[in-house]
């Protein structure tokens, strides 16, 4: 089965290790990824003015490029591309006005009418594979592993956009136990990690990111699972922040849910590119027997 | 120190204004709070944001643009997603924000932000923190 | 019609201000058949000023139309006019501009004003198409139906009965009392329910005119105003209430103890159970939800809940009783059972399963130790002594069960055994420190005293044939084991000093003498693998080593007995396999072993091993037994008998008879599995006797046998209250044990078994999910012999000539607020008043229901679900204000050092003394009120914390407190919308019944001669229920004081 699959900026650089883990696991789940031809920026948030309609044309340009290649659904992988991809679908689905306007400015291309359904790829593994045919596919149970999943804010909120409970989501916890792994529950799973003010208030967002470390340390989580190559680079740089100030503290890598997902299903652990982790995940791994230094796991 | 309330404000532009960018009803906060009580960055805003709105019913524009609250805000959605009374208190921010963006004032330069912190920086970071904060 | 006249009625202020009356005049008059249109000032308020009457004659109107603001206001006069004028009902068509034209909503001037047009066109429809109707008279049955027995039913109830009516008193719950009587105490006058409800109750229950149907509902109404028919479904208690004189015996014997409804998770009662103390009815009931998943997953459907139960009660003599009911082996399987029910047990989904194994020796034990000979628990007795005689060729635990089960039924059994003595593997398989012979051999004698005789050291083939037994008796069940060892098939296995595993088991267990070396290498990772090294530790080896290819998680052995061979001293060698045996001369001299590593999983689900090439070693040892798998010995089974024997010399049966390929020839147990567990053997010892039995009788073999053996297991348990943030996981208890040095040189028991009151502690972890577990001691405890498991509901019809809904109200589920967790300290408002009624579970005594400490900190926090239109409901519930701060003040009073908040967004005291009431628990008990809604509550520890906005100092607040009480949204009963549907009655759009007019008539529904009261309606305080049932009640009075009723019928045609 084939997937239309949009990438967006950091996949495709910085947060690689996402990406190609998730290509080779789909793949031996039996979906082939096909990434979007001619796909631009999302633009990473969603416009939030009513009278700003500008800036819905790049995520809506994206959905046209699906809808031209026949498909009707788009599958991402960062938390900021679905959010920004799905809240301009609906958008363009519930407002006639708004819809004809945005339409109407791209004349060159064919107008978007809400025929492209946005999904996250923890949904395909949710909805279109399942848990049972999942975990029947794994070949290293991430036995022994304590893993905390952090969803952030893009994956849930707001409330039109989520992909599970808003409060309490279960998805990621549930691939997570389907892979074998322990999960651990903490109450900062939908915290957000203090998003773009890393940039311009890098402090305050560093506050954030570390209670939602140290709470999930406090509870015995060994990794914190996401999905989000923001919240990876939040979560890291407190991480580092943290160790500064307290030397003592165990690391806590961070690691995309995909990883965890190649690593169980028995592939090639190239493909998660441990060396992009901001936290390096191996020894970790290693000490649980999912991963062998220099042997490929699994032969 | 009073702030002098009259129609002037309670029906000015000001609130017109935030009402129409932000697509809310200000007046259907019924100021609970809990915005506040559950917001992430609160810590570091010296107003809470059930205040700015409370604020914006008032039409106190000044008040707001003394604070810092509007861009320490990270548009996560937690308040919305738990309003009692449905407002999307994160379009309320943006259009707040907006008001000064438009008039060509940033609140991120990106020509000051230091390289090291570029270093590792995903883009995502980068082009959300300017698509929030700057005109 | 065709004369027809519309009347618009105007005023100044409501209608002008929405309606363009002059505009809606000109529309009208253009259509068909209106004679006349006109507006009148105040119409409503005065018909006769407006003339409306005069002008119907004059005009000689054959149809009125008119409008009014609101309908159910001004119909009634507006009809005597009309009627007063010579017209009929069906020639008037009123028009109600606030539920038909959206007046006064936001809609603006013109949009009403069409809006009232249509209205009044379609009207004039109506009028040209309407048949003639007719008055009839009609009876009333003066009886009425009163469901729910709230406060607000039982008032209305009471003051009809007391005005001489017939009530009959309907309660879907099996006492009536409602939601009031699980308070503590009721705000403003803290008077207690149990002290001002319960005369009311027992007033109810006595009343001559009353006839109280506690656990009952509507399931049928037909009729309408003066004649209902109802029927009522009597819903079976499982319990005759006839005969029940409310006397609790059944409760008392009852071993079950569970969460039932009554206290809200809070506490545990019995399974057979009266709702509370006061309840009236004083009745009990049954609360029996399905089969557990323990007894489904054994092989033999023991009753484990029932004897498990019994032992957390220290009634061990019954849990015997239970046990033998299916099993005449508890001191074995006590002790060697695989014990699947474990494995199946719901509580295993919490923390850890119960030791269901473990109780069941505690219980036979028991009777070893306290009961004596003549006090031990019979067997059962052999029904009818029969002709018939059954041979059994193997004395194991299949065979064993299967003399056992036939002797029973009466037949004459013969077992045959080749060995000198009885029990099969569990003789000389399973070592004696797992199972003490006085206990295998005190069990298999019970059998035979039954009359069933084992010929030891007789073999098949060699002492008798099988055409001998085919001869002489009439059925034979070949059980004869697994009791060759498979070889290793590595250079030297023929060596002295080689033991395979099986037989160096069964030579030390039939007490041969064997040789052991000092250093001895065991080959397997299986039970045998276990058994035969901790026996050679036994033997007084010194070095053993057990190999065994894959890793220990792939290993086949109970985990306890790998346990129990690494604490002896036994070193496991995994990822390893031997290449041969290393001889000097004859003797073994050491085993060359070659390491493994693990590939990916084969079909069984392991990961298999693969040899690591040049990585081979040496285990200097001197005697190696290599244990790697069983096989069955058929060779006294000749090809003339035409027995088909399968692949792995494995006996071919049916699946379902475990009849051979020839009549009457039946085998089972690891003869047929290969080998397999006792547990699996007993069952299938069992099954060949129902088939043998069956063929003795000649009927069908096969048919009705799905019943036998582990069943899927289909009871829906919901363990959300055990998985709650706050509840502690409690580890079952662990077993005692000999220590390892007095282990050497002896095959005294390792496991000393659970004591009696460990037994108890770990056998009060059974969570008793289905309910009751059909122990049957409440048929034997009740004297009144109403206890009835087999009792159905059952259905009556009664005739009544009104209904009043009086449904009450349950609180949205803390659950249903996803921001806070779900936590056993969360509470909801009744469970809170529970843990403070003087009366309830904890008698008063706050404590938290997560370790029963008492809270120092306690947060309550208003409108959760309430005032909230996108998470919950729209409205305000009315009473939260006051019972938070009444629960404030008793806590205070309960624990005086403790502190009370409550988070709040407007304090609500609308009744008489309530302000006070407030600023009491302000001003003496210092309960802190906190402006502001609660984000997100989570558990740190043994703290919850509390994350809120204090509005009023502009600051946010975290509170780290004990407990949590929400003030959750009232909601209408959850069958009320069933029911208004059954009844042909509005709801309204929060699901509450539906008042004819919010103000002045907020007792009628929207169909005549039903009525409503108390929460039924919308959230309300006692006093206002009380109010209403009254009210409901008296209304009822006046429709029962006419003699007869004028009901209007359509004509026919």
């Amino acid at each position: 089965m084939n997937l239309w699959y949009y990438p967006g900026c950091t996949l495709k650089t910085r947060a690689k290790n996402a990406e190609d883990s998730a290509i080779v696991s789909m793949a031996a789940l039996g979906i082939d990824m096909v990434e979007l031809p001619r796909w631009n920026c999302c633009g990473t948030v969603h416009s939030l003015a009513g009278d700003d309609l500008i800036h819905h044309i790049a995520p809506v340009r994206d959905l046209i490029r699906v809808k031209e290649q026949g498909g009707s659904k788009v599958a991402t992988i960062c938390s900021f591309c679905y959010n920004t991809l799905r809240r301009a679908d609906i958008l363009m689905r519930g407002d006639a006005e708004k819809r004809g306007t945005i339409n109407s400015f791209m004349d060159e291309e064919p107008d978007y009418n809400g025929e492209v359904d946005v999904v996250h790829l923890l949904q395909v593994l949710r909805d279109d594979i399942g848990w049972k045919a999942i975990s029947e596919k794994v070949k290293l149970p991430l036995e022994g592993l304590k893993v905390a999943s952090y969803y952030g804010c893009t994956l849930l909120r707001p409330a039109e956009v989520a992909i599970d409970n808003v409060e309490k989501p279960t998805v990621m916890q549930d691939l997570l136990r389907a892979l074998g792994a322990t999960v651990i529950e903490f109450p900062f799973a939908t915290e957000c990690c203090g998003s773009y003010q890393i940039v311009g208030n890098v402090g305050f967002a560093l506050e954030a990111a570390k209670n939602i470390l140290t709470s999930a340390l406090r509870r015995g989580a060994e990794a914190v699972v996401l999905t989000c190559p923001m919240c990876d680079y939040n979560l890291g740089l407190a991480h580092r922040e943290l160790k500064r100030q307290r030397g003592d503290l165990p690391d806590i890598p961070t690691l995309y849910f995909s990883q965890l997902l190649a690593i169980a299903l028995g592939l090639d652990t190239e493909v998660c590119h441990f060396n992009l982790n901001y936290i390096d995940p191996q020894p970790l791994l290693q000490s649980k027997g999912l991963i062998v230094e220099g042997v490929k796991v699994g032969e | 120190m009073r702030v002098e309330l009259s129609v002037k404000q309670v029906q000015g532009d000001f609130v017109k204004k935030v009402e129409e960018i932000s697509g809310q009803n200000l007046l259907s906060c019924y100021q609970c709070g809990k915005c506040s009580a559950g917001c992430p960055m609160a810590f570091a805003m010296d107003i809470l944001p059930n205040q700015i709105i409370r604020l914006a019913q008032l039409g106190l524009e000044e008040e707001i643009a003394k604070s810092n609250t509007i861009w320490i805000c990270a548009s996560c959605y937690t308040c919305a997603v738990r309003c009692p009374r449905g407002v999307d208190l994160a379009r309320v921010m943006e259009a707040l924000r907006l008001l000064t963006l438009r008039k060509n004032i940033n609140y991120v330069q990106p020509i000051e932000i230091p390289p090291e912190t570029l270093e590792g920086m995903p883009q995502v970071a980068l082009v959300s923190s300017f698509r929030k904060l700057t005109s | 019609m065709n004369r027809i006249g519309v009347f618009i009625c105007h005023c100044r202020l409501v209608v002008g201000n929405s309606l363009d009356v002059e505009q809606v005049v000109e529309e009208i008059r253009k259509y068909p058949d209106v004679v006349y249109v006109a507006v009148h000032e105040d119409m409503c308020v005065n018909l006769e000023a407006a003339g409306v009457g005069e002008i119907i004659k004059d005009n000689n109107l054959d149809g009125v139309v008119a409008t009014t603001c609101s309908l159910s206001v001004h119909q009634d006069t507006l009809r005597e006019e009309v009627l007063s004028a010579g017209l009929s009902q069906h020639q008037l068509e009123a028009i109600d501009l606030m539920e038909q034209c959206g007046w006064p909503n936001a809609y603006s001037r013109g949009e009403t004003t069409a809006a009232v047009i249509e209205a009044i066109k379609s009207a004039i429809e109506i009028l040209q198409q309407a048949k003639p109707v007719f008055w009839e008279n009609a009876p009333i049955i003066k009886k009425v139906l009163v469901i729910g027995g709230g406060i607000a039913g039982i008032q209305a109830s009471l003051d009809i009965a007391d005005g001489g009516y017939e009530v009959f008193l309907i309660e879907d719950s099996p006492s009536i009392g409602g939601q009031m009587i699980k308070y503590s105490e009721t705000f403003p006058t803290l008077d207690c329910p149990q002290c001002i409800e319960t005369p009311k109750m027992v007033e109810c229950g006595q009343h001559p005119n009353i006839r109280l149907m506690a656990y009952s509902e509507v399931e049928e109404v037909s009729g309408e105003i003066g004649h209902f028919k109802v029927k009522v479904r009597r819903k079976s208690p499982l319990v005759d209430w006839d005969l029940c004189n409310g006397c609790e015996e059944c409760s008392a014997s009852c071993p079950v103890s569970m969460y039932t409804y009554y206290e809200r998770g809070v506490a545990k009662s019995p399974a057979i159970f009266k709702a509370f103390p006061q309840a009236v009815p004083s009745r009990v009931l049954i609360d029996k939800r399905g089969t557990a998943p323990c007894r489904d997953a054994c092989p033999l459907h023991m009753n484990a809940q029932a004897y498990v139960a019994f032992i957390s009660k220290g009634k061990f003599a019954d849990a015997l009783r239970i046990i033998r009911e299916n099993n005449p082996f508890p001191g074995i399987c006590g002790r060697v059972c695989t014990h699947p029910c474990e494995t199946h047990c719901t509580r295993g989904k919490i923390d850890e399963a119960v030791r269901i194994r473990d109780l069941k020796r505690v219980a036979a034990d028991y009777e070893l130790k306290h009961m004596g000979e003549e006090g031990t628990a019979p067997l059962a007795p052999i029904v009818e002594e029969k002709e018939e005689k059954v041979a059994i060729v193997g004395a194991g635990p299949a065979g064993l069960m299967a003399a056992y089960e036939l002797r029973r039924k009466g037949y004459k059994v013969t077992i045959l055994e080749a060995l000198p003595l009885a029990g099969g593997m569990m003789r000389v398989g399973i070592p004696e420190y797992r199972l003490p012979r006085d206990i295998l051999e005190g069990e298999i004698g019970m059998i035979e005293k039954m009359g069933v005789e084992i010929k030891l050291n007789t073999s098949i083939g060699k002492d008798i044939t099988l055409a001998d037994l085919k001869r002489d008796f009439g059925a034979v069940f070949i059980a004869t084991g697994t009791h060759l060892s498979t070889k290793l098939g590595v250079p030297g296995e023929d060596a002295e000093g080689v033991y395979p595993g099986v037989e160096f088991l069964r030579k030390v267990n039939l007490g041969e003498k064997v040789k052991i070396g000092d250093k001895v290498a065991v080959v397997g990772g299986g039970n045998v693998a276990i058994d035969a090294a901790r026996t050679a530790f036994r033997l007084g080896a010194g070095e053993i080593t057990i190999v065994y290819r894959r890793t220990r998680a792939e290993m086949p052995a109970a985990e306890e007995e790998i346990e129990g061979a690494e604490e002896e001293g036994i070193k496991i060698h995994y990822l390893a396999a031997p290449s041969k045996i290393v001889v000097d001369g004859s003797k073994v001299k050491g085993m060359e072993c070659i390491r493994m590593k693990l590939g990916l999983p084969d079909k069984s689900g392991r990961r298999s091993p693969i040899p690591i090439e040049g990585s081979e070693f040496l285990l200097e040892v001197d005697t190696v037994i290599p244990a790697i798998g069983q096989a069955a010995d058929v060779s006294f089974v000749s090809e003339d008998t035409g027995i088909k024997i399968g692949r792995g010399n494995r006996f071919t049966c049916d699946p379902v008879t475990l009849q051979t390929s020839v009549e009457g020839i039946f085998a089972g147990g690891d003869a047929v599995l290969g080998p397999a567990t006792v547990i699996e053997a007993l069952a299938a010892g069992k099954k060949a006797a129902i088939s043998i039995d069956r063929y003795f009788k000649s009927e069908d073999l096969t048919i009705d046998r799905e019943k036998e053996g582990p069943q899927k297991n289909e009871l829906e348990v919901d363990i959300s209250r055990f998985q709650k943030g706050g509840f502690q996981k409690e580890n079952r208890v662990s077993m005692p044990a000999i220590p390892v040095n007095a282990r050497e040189g002896n095959f005294q028991e390792v496991e000393l078994g659970l004591g009696e009151e460990e037994a108890m502690e770990e056998a009060s972890r059974c969570i008793s999910c289905p309910g009751c577990c059909e122990c049957f001691s409440c048929v034997a405890a009740c004297q009144k012999e109403a206890v009835n498991h087999e009792l159905k509901d059952r259905f009556e019809d009664i005739e009544v000539g009104a209904i009043i809904v009086a449904t009450g109200f349950e609180l949205m589920s803390p659950s249903d607020i996803p921001e806070f967790d779900d936590d056993l300290d969360i509470l909801d408002g009744i469970q809170f008043e529970r843990i403070l009624c003087p009366g309830g579970p904890t008698a008063g005594v706050v404590m938290r229901l997560s370790d029963s400490r008492e809270p120092k900190e306690v947060v309550f926090v208003s409108c959760c679900g309430s005032r909230d239109p996108e998470h919950g409901v729209p409205y305000c519930s009315r009473v939260c204000c006051m019972y938070l701060v009444k629960m404030a003040l008793l806590y205070k009073h309960a624990v005086e050092d403790g502190q009370a908040y409550i988070f709040y967004i407007d304090i609500r005291t609308t009744g008489k003394g309530y302000e006070d009431f407030v600023q009491r628990a302000v001003e003496e008990d210092g309960v802190v009120y906190l402006r502001g809604k609660v984000s997100k509550i989570y558990r740190e520890g043994d703290k919850l914390k509390v994350l809120g906005a204090d509005t009023l100092t502009g600051k946010r607040v975290e509170i780290s407190c004990d407990m949590v009480v929400l003030g959750m949204a009232m909601l209408p009963h959850p069958k009320t919308a069933a029911l208004a549907q059954k009844l042909g009655i509005l709801i309204d759009g929060n699901g509450f019944i539906k008042e004819s007019h919010l103000k002045l008539r907020p007792l009628e529904t929207s169909a005549p001669g039903i009525y409503v009261a108390g929460c039924a309606q919308g959230p309300k305080d006692i006093p206002d229920s009380v109010a209403q049932g009254s009210g409901a009640a008296s209304k009822v009075l006046s429709l029962f004081s006419k003699t007869e009723l004028k009901l209007e019928r359509v004509a026919v045609g």
